[in-house]
């Protein structure tokens, strides 16, 4: 692993200089449609997972209904697209109107932490997919919202896997970018400060307040452009898309890939989905798949599959913290 | 020279139990004050207070001429009181040059902004901040542990890394809460030449300690607690000879 980690280190922008290149010749090796659209429903999941990492991995949060906020993202897109406006802008929109929602559960949620906030969190997003199943006039209810149209590009429709890929992949790379750039600044420092040791943060100026809500927002965005982009996608939307199971979906990539590093999410998000897709011959037995592979993981590798030692849950390997994720999720805190 | 942080009648209860009963304490600009007191005598609880993490039931703190009580942690520490901790927090899974450039936190102004589009604002603040820190960490004598994990290091290293954090901060007063706890004789001799070293180029330190040596060698001004009241303050050679101390430490002598 660590001879892993230096020949990356040394070649980093090679090797992602290589990576964007097989990504943007991808799409031409690949004949069959069905292919395609599992490698664009990875994308879309990458930005996802990396959206939940922000909150998760970076500022130490326990937000574990990411799906609530891909729900205002799918939805604000759909209305609005089946009003006639213009799909490009409406990305975006969706981003900020899932950022401002974000924002709004923050505010009552600053003082929580770990179990605590994951309740909160889980109650919001069953409260969102309710309301989006019985609020008929808005969201069509349990017929959810049919024919959504797809976005121009280059002058034609993108209704195939294939065009929409390069669409997804755009978003993929502004948000894996935006987020490094937000990580490697002032405020990414403040979130990790706050996800280490809150007391000795305050203690330092940082106004934990207001960097877990930018936290929130930053990560509502992308979960909203993210929702955004499957609607078109998909051409229809309901609720049952982003039930709980979709939330817990997108945790778990995030915990297999590894929590607090921008290439965990990326890679869960291709493990997890190939892995149901290998195994979709299996039905429903594949959640019994999923449950060995996240217990396997917490077992052997607490830090994700591209985590280093360096990531918030290894906490085995220091002798001092030691308890693993489940125990600093219940420890209580106490001021020396 | 001034007062730079005073305490008026400062009390603090835990239910039935009176941690801090009416403390006044004044600590002049450029002094060196220690605390001392027994364990358990509530001299961290009077930190707490001051520093804004624990909220005092009565008596008010005043800093450089405002009255702080009742304000945030983040907000004291803005103002320029930094603290260490007595049961050191360090960010364990950042390097030793993060912790330290998180302390430079309050004076950089990126914002999410800035750091998207890398402008002017964004480069500035992460060049001084990364020469300060790099600057700082050399002054402590860590530049070997820049690059390793907080939490990978010795007790005594992990207690420098916590001092070099604070002094990130830039602070007006310097709070330290144990600084010597788990330092062998060498290393607490460095410490307390550092300190000293430190009040010379203007640092203002308020120390809690239970090491004797070390407190009565460093302190101009020492003040005890026992049972959360102040039972004496003034000079070394006076804390020392003080009847009320003795008892404190030694106990009641028997008559026969």
């Amino acid at each position: 692993m660590e001879k892993l980690k230096n020949f990356y280190e040394k070649r980093k922008k090679l090797l992602i200089l290589a990576v964007l290149a097989v990504s943007i010749v991808l799409p031409f090796l690949i004949d069959k449609g069905s292919v395609m659209s599992i490698i664009v429903k990875i994308l879309f999941y990458v930005i996802l997972a990396s959206s939940l990492n922000i909150i998760n991995g970076y500022s130490g949060q326990f937000n574990i209904g990411h799906a609530g906020f891909v729900l205002i993202g799918a939805y604000t897109l759909s209305i609005l697209a089946n009003l006639g406006w213009p799909i490009w802008i409406l990305y975006i929109l969706a981003g900020v109107v899932t950022s401002l929602i974000g924002f709004l559960i923050a505010l009552p949620t600053l003082r929580l932490r770990g179990i605590y906030l994951a309740l909160v969190t889980l109650g919001f997003s069953e409260i969102l997919r309710l309301v989006a199943l019985n609020w008929t006039g808005l969201t069509g209810g349990p017929m959810g919202i049919k024919g959504i149209p797809a976005p121009w590009f280059f002058g034609l429709r993108a209704t195939s896997p294939h065009n929409y890929y390069f669409i997804a992949l755009f978003f993929v790379i502004i948000c894996l970018f935006t987020s490094y750039r937000v990580i490697n600044s002032k405020v990414g420092r403040a979130w990790m400060s706050i996800r280490e040791d809150d007391h000795a943060a305050m203690s330092l100026g940082v106004n934990i307040r207001k960097y877990k809500a930018i936290n929130f927002m930053f990560g509502a965005f992308w979960a909203g452009v993210g929702g955004a982009l499957m609607a078109p996608f998909y051409t229809f939307i309901d609720s049952s898309m982003f039930s709980l199971d979709e939330g817990f979906n997108i945790l778990s990539m995030v915990i297999i890939g590894g929590q607090g590093t921008l290439v965990g999410p990326v890679v869960g998000s291709i493990v997890v989905n190939l892995t149901t897709e290998i195994f979709r011959f299996a039905n429903e037995a594949r959640l019994l798949i999923y449950a060995i592979m996240i217990i396997a993981m917490m077992w052997i590798r607490p830090q994700g599959l591209a985590g280093t030692s360096r990531s918030v849950i290894a906490n085995r390997s220091l002798g001092r913290n030691s308890g693993g994720f489940l125990a600093k999720l219940f420890k209580k805190k106490e001021v020396k | 020279m001034g007062v730079l942080l005073q305490t008026k009648n400062v009390s603090k209860y835990y239910g039935g139990i009176k941690a801090v009963q009416n403390i006044d304490m004044q600590v002049e600009q450029g002094e060196i004050y220690g605390i001392i007191g027994p364990n358990g005598a509530g001299k961290t609880s009077f930190f707490n207070v001051c520093t804004g993490n624990l909220q005092p039931n009565g008596g008010e703190i005043w800093f450089k001429g405002k009255n702080i009580t009742g304000m945030r942690p983040a907000k004291i520490a803005t103002m320029g009181i930094a603290r260490t901790f007595q049961n050191i927090q360090l960010f364990n899974f950042m390097t030793v040059l993060e912790n330290v450039k998180i302390g430079y936190h309050t004076h950089e102004k990126t914002n999410v902004f800035d750091a998207l589009v890398h402008n002017k604002r964004y480069k500035n603040d992460e060049k001084t901040t990364h020469e300060k820190a790099v600057a700082l960490v050399d002054k402590l004598g860590l530049s070997a542990e820049s690059d390793n994990l907080a939490g990978n290091l010795a007790y005594g290293v992990q207690r420098r890394v916590e001092i070099a954090r604070a002094l990130a901060l830039q602070p007006k007063i310097l709070l330290l809460d144990e600084p010597a706890a788990g330092m062998n004789p060498i290393e607490t001799k460095e410490l307390s030449d550092f300190i000293k070293q430190l009040q010379k180029d203007g640092q203002t330190i308020v120390v809690i300690e239970h090491d004797m040596k070390f407190v009565m060698n460093l302190c101009e001004r020492i003040m005890v607690i026992n049972f959360g009241k102040k039972i004496c303050e003034g000079d070394p050679e006076h804390v020392k000879n003080d009847k009320l101390v003795n008892e404190a430490y030694f106990g009641k002598g028997t008559t026969f």
